[in-house]
């Protein structure tokens, strides 16, 4: 069996409702926020990775609310990872994008930010929609364990209120 | 079915965070909670901790020091018996700076870690878990 290039992500159900959703909040295209940034940066600095993201999963790109080590607001979606994790509940650890089919060929891992690491967890309205990601990025294999995972869900509980709600007490 | 842990656990140990940034208290609390580690009360600000250990016992206290070392009051209050939780309470500081005057008085009220700040969530949360099984 030959290689897959690069996968791209399978479109959600429900994915004009969920385009409605996103598009509801007034988000994309604003400035950054400091109640954002400061997730990401804390993000960044817990798990020690070079590059956190709260990534936004528009019609065709991904859009970045917050970013700590990355130059660019946004990619295409059809070569997005955050693409792929808003597909499931879970939070998506990809340990080693070099030895995933689904990755492997990706232009984000061939070239720059030539990404190994992924682990992006999903920012979800009360009625399921999943909007994005607050995901860690690192250049070089790693895995994450049990209490990494669960700090990875927490930030991304707070970055999920944040997004839905009012803005809450400074840190 | 009941199995005998359900039968024999003892109840979760409940602990006091006094942290003044409420991203890093946030996190502790709900990792600990989702880890089964400690029930983590927070409290952004040493008058509020005060509030707390008035209010309640405590099996251990996770305690910002403070830039003026407010927090050392808080454990004087401890250690003195002016609160709800037993004078030998488990204690943790949590500290900007802390040079070796001030370690020492540490020492003479019996905390039992010291965290120079910057440190990492997973860093407390070991804390937070042998502060948890820790018999006064």
């Amino acid at each position: 069996m030959s290689p897959v290039p690069s996968a791209t992500a399978a479109v959600p159900d429900q994915e004009d409702d969920r385009l409605r959703a996103l598009h509801a909040l007034l988000i994309l295209d604003t400035p950054p926020e400091a109640r954002f940034d400061r997730i990401v940066a804390f993000a960044a600095q817990e798990f020690d990775v070079p590059i956190a993201l709260i990534s936004l999963i528009d019609h065709d790109r991904q859009w970045f609310k917050a970013r700590v080590g990355l130059a660019v607001c946004e990619t295409g979606r059809d070569v997005s990872f955050c693409a792929h994790a808003i597909l499931q509940d879970a939070p998506m650890v990809i340990d080693d994008a070099l030895a995933d089919p689904r990755f492997a060929a990706n232009p984000l891992v061939l070239g720059e930010p030539r990404i190994r690491f992924y682990a992006g967890a999903p920012l979800e309205t009360p009625e399921g929609h999943r909007l994005g990601t607050l995901c860690l990025i690192d250049h070089q294999p790693r895995q994450l364990d049990a209490t990494g995972l669960a700090i990875l869900r927490a930030l991304r509980d707070l970055a999920q209120a944040e997004l839905l709600g009012p803005p809450a007490e400074a840190a | 079915m009941n199995t005998a842990t359900e039968v024999t656990a003892a109840p979760r140990r409940r602990l006091l965070l006094i942290e003044p940034s409420a991203l890093f208290r946030r996190t502790v609390v709900l990792v600990a909670r989702e880890l089964d580690l400690a029930d983590i009360d927070e409290a952004s600000s040493h008058d509020v901790a005060r509030e707390a250990l008035a209010q309640q016992p405590y099996d251990g206290l996770l305690l910002d020091l403070g830039d003026g070392l407010e927090g050392m009051q808080v454990l004087q209050q401890l250690r003195h018996g002016q609160t709800r939780s037993p004078g030998g309470t488990p204690v943790a500081v949590m500290a900007a700076a802390c040079d070796a005057a001030t370690v020492a008085l540490l020492r003479e009220q019996g905390v039992q870690r010291i965290l120079l700040k910057p440190f990492k969530v997973r860093t407390l949360l070991e804390v937070v878990a042998t502060l948890s099984v820790a018999t006064p």
